[in-house]
């Protein structure tokens, strides 16, 4: 998870690229606060959580947010946070099961309540954005944060069960069960088979980097 | 890779058929994998196993509800009141005993004291299974201020069942929603197939028009260097198919065409040598005669007494006699070399005929005068019994026979082998001829000169004329025939006549 997590946000950092320079994106008030020449920032976005992303977090399914907030310097991306939250309303405990991940925590939690799985997957509290080798060119200079967060975007995972599916139809035990197509057609499946099923998008006030 | 003309035509028309039939395939193939895929694939699916998901999560509702109505049963039961009421364990615990006995889910009972103190349990061993069950622990307060804690288990295959179901249904919901997507695979990968279809269709029909085109190019190569003149040209032939059966036709037009030619130049040239022969007997033939009596003049009128110039008039006289008799023979040779006819073809037998004209002659008289006190060879006639069928004139078919057999003796007896030799005259039919073959076992005749043999007054012996074969050859071309000379397998030489069967004659 530690190895693969430099590599998601290279990776993340450039699919960020266009993300947040075409189109109107929001604008809201971001807490930053600058410690060790490293930002952290903090904001809610629990009240763009509808009644639509209520329901889907209670459904009893697995579900997952992924929030990563880019820290940009004009139109490209100078650094960027990665977190996510897999929740699953346990009707039989009726509680929240939700598990944490981010660059600095790994962590398994409950919670009785929807708000607060929200406050604790929605809200960014002092969430360090990058090194501050990130924005050591960037100082006396202006930059901007923005938050891209996706309600169940497709996993690594996702995309390997989808290509087993296409590949074998009937199922992975039965013998003979391969598809001949489906085993060429598994072989160009990735990641733009879909997009996350919900995409909230907003950005910070301009920050003045400190000198 | 160059490819000729025809190559590309060949190559253009597979693809057009391959374009016109494969694209057809494609538009249906595109239209049947898109249906296909959303007969699998759909919103309606996904809505029902999505409900499935519901009716799980609506069944663990109900676990849920039942549990609660379970614990409630158990801390508000009148039973368990009353023994903690009197502060009775043992009814407590015979209480605690039948509520996990009426209960299957409960695995577990506490009663909790109001002092915090645990004052009776009850507890199912097989039901505290986690690793089957899965556990929740509800707590009830009862009237005497202290707690009833109920553990109550329910199978967790459904929460592993559901949590795989969950785990299908996003993946089909991802199928769906990417069902544009996953059908223009399926049609790449079609349209893959095609193209490899196509490429392979091309490479096949290059290859084997490559080895079609080849042949004809070798074909087209020969017939222009037949059109320089060259009627050497001999195109292999392997094969059954009809190019094979074009290249043999093709071979046989020229050796046709070449022999034609041969025949028409071969006789262009004999008539000259005719017109040749005519004028030479004629200037020749002309002052023979009053040479010769001028001479037997000279020599009848000498009266004198000179004894030796008589004999030198009468030596001179019989020279000029001799000379005059050999021009005589020659100019008669001219003469008949120059009047050869026009050959009047008739239907024959060529065996008889050979039967006929040969049977019985005595090759001792076929000999010269030079030759007279040598052993005459054996005449050997291997006839076909066979009819063999041919037109010829007899009489000039005859002559050139009659030529080549003394020829052939002459030469056996000339070269004295022992035991006196043989000339063998053999008739066959092969390959659509009548053969006539005359073979010795006498020296042969060198390979270098065979092709000269028949040119007129070529000739390798001292008092020949050099007409003979020439005689021979003009006889067999006009009977459309043709004539060679090879080494005979006795030995010597060997004269072999070939002349066209007559019409409906068995090939």
């Amino acid at each position: 998870m530690k190895r693969a997590l430099p590599t998601a946000i290279v990776a993340l950092t450039l699919a960020a690229s266009v993300a947040f320079a075409q189109g109107s994106v929001p604008q809201r008030r971001f807490g930053v606060q600058w410690r060790d020449g490293v930002p952290r920032v903090h904001f809610s976005a629990t009240d763009l959580a509808d009644e639509s992303l209520r329901d889907q977090l209670e459904s009893g399914v697995w579900e997952r947010l992924v929030m990563r907030v880019y820290a940009y310097r004009g139109e490209e991306p100078a650094a960027v946070a990665l977190r996510s939250c897999r929740i699953h309303w346990d009707v039989w405990l009726q509680h929240y099961s939700v598990q944490f991940r981010s660059s600095r925590v790994d962590r398994d939690e409950t919670h009785r309540t929807m708000d607060a799985v929200l406050d604790r997957c929605l809200v960014a509290r002092r969430v360090p954005v990058g090194r501050a080798s990130d924005y050591r060119e960037h100082r006396g200079q202006s930059v901007y944060f923005a938050t891209l967060i996706e309600l169940n975007p497709l996993t690594e995972a996702q995309v390997h069960r989808l290509r087993r599916w296409l590949a074998r139809p009937a199922g992975g035990g039965r013998i003979g069960g391969e598809a001949f197509f489906g085993s060429f057609v598994s072989l160009f499946v990735n990641r733009r088979i879909g997009q996350a099923q919900r995409t909230l998008r907003f950005r910070s006030q301009p920050v003045r980097v400190p000198r | 890779m160059r490819l000729s003309r025809f190559e590309r035509r060949i190559v253009a028309a597979i693809v057009a058929v391959a374009v016109v039939t494969l694209g057809g395939a494609l538009w249906f193939g595109q239209g049947a994998v898109s249906e296909a895929y959303a007969v699998g694939v759909n919103e309606r699916v996904l809505g029902q196993l999505r409900e499935s998901l519901d009716v799980y999560q609506m069944h663990f509702v109900t676990l849920r509800r039942d549990a609660e109505r379970t614990a409630d049963a158990v801390a508000f039961h009148r039973a368990g009141h009353a023994a903690l009421e009197a502060e009775d364990d043992e009814a407590l615990s015979t209480y605690l005993g039948r509520s996990v006995e009426r209960y299957p889910n409960v695995a577990r009972v506490v009663v909790i004291g109001p002092d915090g103190g645990e004052l009776a349990r009850r507890e199912v061993g097989e039901r505290l299974d986690e690793e089957q069950n899965r556990l929740l622990t509800l707590e009830r307060p009862s009237e005497q201020g202290g707690l009833w804690q109920v553990t109550l288990a329910t199978p967790r295959e459904p929460f592993r069942a559901h949590q795989q179901s969950s785990d299908v249904v996003d993946v089909y919901a991802r199928l769906v929603g990417g069902a544009s997507y996953v059908s223009s695979f399926y049609v790449g990968v079609y349209i893959a197939f095609l193209l490899s279809v196509i490429i392979i269709a091309l490479a096949v029909g290059i290859i084997v028009s490559r080895r079609v085109t080849r042949r004809v190019a070798v074909l087209a190569e020969a017939t222009e260097r037949v059109g320089q003149g060259d009627l050497s040209v001999e195109v292999p032939s392997d094969g059954r198919d009809e190019i094979a059966e074009l290249t043999r036709a093709f071979n046989s037009m020229v050796r046709d065409i070449k022999h034609s030619r041969d025949r028409i130049e071969y006789l262009q040239r004999i008539g000259a040598w005719q017109d040749f022969a005519r004028k030479l007997a004629h200037e020749i033939k002309n002052p023979l005669t009053p040479i010769q009596l001028a001479v037997q003049q000279v020599h009848r009128t000498y009266d004198g007494d000179d004894e030796r110039y008589r004999r030198t008039l009468e030596d001179a006289n019989a020279i000029v006699e001799e000379e005059v008799a050999t021009l005589r023979r020659l100019v008669g040779e001219f003469s008949e070399f120059a009047r050869l006819p026009v050959a009047a073809l008739e239907d024959a037998d060529l065996g008889a005929f050979v039967d006929k004209a040969l049977r019985g002659v005595d090759p001792k008289g076929l000999l010269s005068p030079e030759l007279a006190d040598a052993e005459s060879p054996r005449l050997v006639l291997e006839v076909d019994e066979a009819p063999t069928p041919v037109q010829i004139d007899a009489q000039m078919l005859r002559r050139a026979l009659d030529n080549l057999v003394r020829n052939a003796v002459q030469a056996v007896a000339a070269s004295g082998p022992e035991g006196g030799g043989r000339v063998i005259v053999a008739t066959r039919t092969q390959g659509g001829e009548a053969i006539v073959e005359v073979r010795d076992d006498g020296p042969g005749i060198a390979p270098e000169t065979r092709d000269r043999v028949f040119d007129p007054y070529f000739t390798t012996k001292g008092d020949g004329t050099g007409l003979g074969l020439a005689i021979v050859k003009k006889v067999v071309l006009e009977h459309q025939g043709a004539i060679e000379c090879t080494a005979a397998p006795e030995g010597g030489a060997c004269f072999r006549i070939r002349l066209p069967l007559a019409a409906g004659a068995p090939s």
